[in-house]
């Protein structure tokens, strides 16, 4: 495409024709005229040269450290670009969403040649919650920075942004546990690949590559000991956020923001083992918006993915979002509700009596409400959220 | 400023320096005011001698104004025909520095028709009041004195000037090597150049509509073009 700068000259030059048309200025009805066509030939022979540049010529790299990381915090991202087309001359942008550049040019320009280029930044965020770095945009110019291609060569990452108290500390070691623990590998959704677990005796004959050496060599009986392994799922777990949660408490906290903080402090153990987390908020106007978070990279999806379960957190404020979560059950998508209860935050904030009259109400709205559906609940409140989330995740159980 | 940009606004400024000579030509006798007025301006939009053109501005209007009021308006005449002569060259060098192209073009065509009104003034003996005069009736009416243009010398200073526009486009270093060293750009400026000539050397009545046809052909062509690349 035409880039802004001659999208403005071409602009220039075609009002000036028509003018000079009007005012019967021959000089300008000739210049204006012959800009406009050299343009339009350049452009056409310029472009065929940018056809063959494709997101396959770059090797783009976007670093985040640290991640997660505490709300005010300095994060440093550091983008690096290099081509193996040289003296190419570009632009090359990274993207922030929910992020305050503190140091440091989000953008770079020149043109790329033997060494990489690179953006260095440093940025933060006063909110918590997952903010987004990427993507990693490269728009590729002709020699006149005429024509440009735009190509998205790095996908958006997630910076994940907690408050100080809730930043989970990191798993160091595998589990040796037997029953499952959050964010270890052998938690029934979650886990390595493959993990050791034990070796036996072989009777038939085995491959080389599953015999244990050491094992056969030290007990010496002439028989072959294989290695046997679990092969534990990377298994997608699935946050609904469903109506009413966009609030905040006369204590000041914001409902949204600490949910997405509970999510986050057990889906990053998730994260961290390879699972993948996929966020379906419920949006105003009836509809959803789905997000793939991963590790290193978060993508919007166009819909619902096909998924077993879903852990849905609500205060289930939209008459829609019922005929929602009927339909996904029919669907045979197993739902977990979590309702969350604000009248037993407002009672910890007060305790008059109207307070508990508006507490016995708000849980009588929602007891009300989830009888309608079918499915399987809890009613935490946001205070016992993140325990009522773990519990469900780890053990499958309603609490 | 580096030579490459110095280079791209000397070329960008010969038609209206070149208006400028003809219209100091013109004058049957130059008068200091008209001199003042017009090194004045221009030195101050090209940041040269600031102080003391400032205090000579302020002294040369003060003084023009206080013998108008004596009854002698023709310095206050003189004065503000200088600063008009400088017009077309004070557009340019006011936006030497600009990066954005479309702002040189729009500033390069504004001085290109400044220039055109001063050459149809040049035509004739000058005074600060006649050209003063003859300014405001072809602003007036300006398309009875441009409808038959013919300055070769114009013409010649205005297509090397388009060089100099061209050398703005670059992005990162404006200058008209990478123009020229730039093989699609030559057969783009030449292409270009042959389509217009043609087209000008077409009978007079058919002329118009074929400027407007190539316009809007070239317009039709990036858009089509771009769509399908995109």
């Amino acid at each position: 495409m035409l880039s802004e700068r001659i999208a403005y000259f071409y602009q220039a030059a075609s009002i000036s024709f028509a003018i000079s048309l009007m005012l019967n200025l021959q000089p300008v009805i000739v210049l204006s005229l012959y800009l406009m066509i050299f343009t339009t030939i350049y452009v056409l022979f310029a472009s065929r040269e940018l056809k063959n540049i494709s997101e396959n010529l770059f090797t783009s790299s976007v670093i985040v450290n640290p991640n997660p990381s505490k709300t005010g915090d300095d994060v440093r991202i550091r983008a690096a670009v290099t081509s193996i087309k040289k003296n190419l001359p570009a632009i090359i942008v990274l993207d922030l969403e929910g992020l305050e550049i503190v140091k440091g040019d989000r953008a770079w320009s020149g043109l790329l040649g033997d060494g990489e280029a690179s953006l260095d930044l440093v940025v933060k965020s006063g909110d918590p919650g997952i903010k987004f770095a990427g993507p990693l945009k490269i728009a590729v110019m002709d020699p006149l920075g005429v024509v440009v291609k735009e190509l998205k060569i790095h996908p958006r990452i997630p910076v994940f942004i907690m408050e100080a108290e809730r930043l989970p500390s990191h798993p160091s070691a595998y589990s040796s546990l037997s029953y499952p623990v959050i964010g270890l590998s052998k938690n029934q959704f979650i886990g390595a690949d493959h993990e050791y677990r034990i070796s036996q005796l072989q009777e038939a004959e085995a491959p080389a590559k599953i015999i244990d050496w050491r094992k056969t060599a030290q007990r010496d009986d002439g028989r072959v000991y294989v290695k046997l392994y679990d092969r534990l799922m990377k298994g997608d777990i699935a946050f609904g956020i469903g109506s009413g949660l966009e609030i905040i408490l006369p204590n000041g906290s914001k409902v949204y923001s600490e949910i997405i903080q509970g999510i986050l402090a057990v889906a990053l153990f998730h994260l961290e083992e390879g699972a993948r987390i996929w966020l379906i908020r419920w949006v105003e106007g009836g509809k959803t918006s789905t997000l793939l978070v991963e590790r290193s990279r978060a993508i919007d999806a166009p819909e619902i993915p096909s998924i077993k379960s879903l852990i849905h957190i609500t205060r289930l404020i939209d008459e829609r979002e019922l005929a929602f979560l009927k339909r996904l059950s029919s669907q045979g998508i197993t739902v977990k509700l979590i309702l969350i209860d604000l009248g037993a935050d407002l009672l910890k904030i007060s305790r008059e009596e109207w307070v508990k009259r508006a507490a016995d109400l708000e849980m009588g709205r929602l007891l009300e409400k989830v009888k309608s559906l079918d499915i399987s609940y809890a009613v935490a409140s946001l205070e016992d959220f993140g325990e009522c989330l773990r519990r469900i995740l780890a053990y499958r159980r309603t609490i | 400023m580096n030579l490459n940009k110095v280079s791209t606004t000397v070329l960008i400024c010969l038609p209206a320096a070149y208006a400028v000579i003809k219209i100091f030509l013109a004058f049957e006798q130059l008068n200091p005011f008209i001199i003042m007025g017009f090194i004045n301006l221009l030195f101050l939009s090209l940041d040269l001698l600031t102080q003391i053109m400032l205090i000579i501005l302020l002294t040369s209007a003060f003084a023009s104004f206080a013998l108008m009021f004596l009854g002698y308006a023709l310095p206050l005449i003189s004065l503000a025909s200088g600063y008009i002569i400088s017009l077309g060259l004070i557009i340019l060098a006011g936006t030497r520095g600009e990066v954005k192209p479309h702002i040189r073009l729009s500033a390069y065509i504004s001085s290109i028709i400044i220039s055109m009104l001063f050459l149809s003034i040049s035509s004739s003996a000058l005074t600060p009041l006649t050209f003063f005069m003859k300014f405001l009736e072809t602003l007036h009416n300006p398309s009875s004195s441009s409808g038959g243009f013919t300055d070769n010398i114009f013409i010649l200073l205005m297509a090397l000037s388009v060089m100099g526009l061209l050398g703005t486009i670059p992005p990162s270093n404006p200058s008209i090597r990478s123009l020229i060293l730039s093989r699609e750009a030559v057969i783009a400026l030449l292409l270009a150049a042959l389509i217009v000539f043609t087209a000008s050397s077409l009978p007079r009545d058919i002329v118009w509509i074929a400027s407007i046809i190539l316009a809007l052909t070239a317009a039709l062509i990036l858009l089509i073009y771009l769509k399908v690349v995109r």
